[in-house]
């Protein structure tokens, strides 16, 4: 049933039996959108707003992850989001508004030294980034390396996920040289097409892009045209990588949509689905939220581990959470291997379990 | 790299050709909207009629749509070329509205609630927004200050102000 997920799954988060599990980390992360919808920042901002109230931590290592860490810019975000009274809260959210576009642009910079997916490095290499850090993270790494050998690393610019997502699955196909799997995942591909016409989407907004990047690139590597270099390559290049990643935003924003009796108590009180989709889903540089993780997965099948690290609790293990898409592939009638990933506050890489 | 960015662009022109289709086919009242001219689907010109009951009723407003070779993954910008005194709408006819602008890109303070910019809007979806916004302007994130005073303070002397002005675009 864990499908070789193996160690410490105590708090490890399955589809069928964990509904209210997920609830609690969904609700946990509204309680701060809510306070500080309080203070008239917009919701859109507060991804990053996590991210710089905890720069002394971790986040902004992880954000930039192989350029030297920017500690000048961490340091300046940090003095305002603290200490607000409510008397100017709504000039402070302003000011903390501006600073944090600014901060964003700035950032922006730094992150595109980083190619969109990287090279495949060696789990120690993780270990050495955290040399002069946390200890708990290095604690976290040591165990992590029992069961993983190699991390992808994937530049921060807020698409991570989903390109970390399309590169394992399409790696994932690509290794496995299974016709029958192959063709199952063309065809949850192409079932996917419906599902952006139900959800209300207009035809050109997807069609192109489906045709002729999405469905091309996914035939090229059932066809068995593809080695490592070459789908890197393909996951390096703007115009082919970033309409994988919009076309994975869309599928997840029409699953979302359709499913907005389900998801929308998830959201702030302030928030109808088609404005969460329309501010946190469908346009590019927006991370994502466990919440997107789950319409991904459901809407393509396609099973997923992420490890999650934060320097946060004290337990030197990994919490492992699963994200299987239904029951049947839990029993394994689609015997995809789970995509396996690596997340760390603000950012996710793609991890190698050891054979 | 000259390869690469001749790519991105043959995706944002095929999306251009098909949004200019669909428009030539089902435009919506009062609006207009193609290419300059066939050279460059990457500059559009669109002729927006003021809506009835508007102060703006009986004007023809021309403005100019630039689109980047990643669009639909940024959003164009777009220019009025004529005149226009309106609290959202810069005195060099610049566009100040939400849906110009993804999320995250805010220099103007939107509110949360507002429209933003995303690959799945449109050309059609932007320039019926111009047209409601020159129905109700949006007087939280001005960029005529001018027209923003006024509109909030004398709406008679406002209204006047863009009768005037939308007469002289039309040559009387």
């Amino acid at each position: 049933m864990n499908m070789g997920g193996g160690e410490d799954y105590s708090n490890s988060v399955t589809s069928e039996t964990s509904k209210d599990e997920k609830s609690e980390v969904e609700i946990a992360s509204k309680e701060e959108e809510t306070i500080s919808s309080v203070s008239g920042l917009e919701k859109e901002e507060n991804p990053t707003e996590n991210n710089i109230t905890e720069p002394q931590n971790v986040s902004t290592t992880a954000e930039t992850a192989p350029v030297s860490s920017p500690s000048v810019e961490a340091s300046k975000p940090g003095d305002t989001t603290e200490g607000e009274t409510t008397a100017n809260a709504a000039q402070e959210a302003q000011i903390t508004s501006q600073q944090n576009w600014e901060y964003e642009q700035s950032i922006k910079k730094e992150v595109e030294k980083t190619p969109l997916v990287c090279l495949t490095e060696d789990i120690q290499k993780l270990y050495q980034e955290y040399e002069q850090g946390s200890e708990v993270y290095r604690q976290k790494i040591m165990k992590l390396a029992e069961r993983h050998s190699k991390i992808r690393r994937c530049r921060g610019d807020g698409n991570c996920f989903y390109r970390a997502f399309g590169f394992a699955w399409f790696e994932r196909l690509m290794d496995s040289k299974d016709h029958h799997l192959r063709q199952s995942a063309l065809k949850s591909l192409a079932d996917t097409l419906p599902l952006l016409n139900k959800a209300g989407y207009q035809q050109l907004v997807y069609q192109d892009i489906y045709e002729e990047q999405v469905e091309k690139q996914m035939k090229a590597v059932a066809n068995g045209e593809y080695d490592e270099a070459m789908l890197l390559t393909i996951f390096q290049t703007d115009e082919i990588s970033n309409y994988i990643v919009l076309y994975l935003r869309l599928i997840t924003a029409a699953y979302l949509k359709l499913h907005r009796e389900e998801y929308e108590p998830f959201l702030g009180f302030e928030f109808g689905m088609d404005q969460f989709c329309n501010s946190s889903v469908e346009v590019m540089d927006q991370e994502a939220d466990h919440i997107h993780v789950i319409a991904l997965t459901k809407a393509l099948k396609v099973p997923v581990e992420i490890a999650y690290m934060s320097g946060s609790d004290a337990m030197e293990q990994v919490n492992f959470h699963e994200f299987y898409p239904d029951e049947d592939v839990e029993k394994g009638t689609v015997p995809l291997k789970p995509l396996v990933l690596l997340y760390r506050p603000g950012h996710y890489d793609i991890l190698y379990r050891r054979e | 790299m000259y390869e690469s960015s001749r790519n991105m662009a043959s995706t944002a022109l095929k999306r251009l050709l098909t949004e200019y289709k669909e428009l030539t086919l089902n435009a919506p009242e009062g609006i207009t909207a193609g290419p300059v001219s066939e050279d460059s689907f990457f500059e559009w010109e669109a002729l927006i009629a003021g809506p009835e009951g508007t102060p703006y009723e009986g004007g023809i407003f021309p403005a100019v749509l630039k689109f980047p070779t990643d669009y639909p993954l940024s959003p164009p910008t777009m220019k009025f070329t004529c005149k226009m005194f309106h609290p959202n709408i810069y005195p060099d006819g610049m566009v100040c509205i939400s849906i110009l602008h993804p999320p995250g890109d805010d220099p103007n303070m939107y509110e949360s609630s507002s429209e933003r910019w995303s690959p799945v809007q449109s050309v059609e979806k932007i320039l019926l927004s111009v047209v409601s916004m020159l129905a109700e302007p949006n007087d939280e994130s001005g960029a005529n200050i001018e027209a923003c005073k006024i509109w909030r303070s004398d709406r008679e002397e406002f209204n006047k102000i863009v009768r005037d002005s939308v007469r002289k675009t039309l040559g009387l």
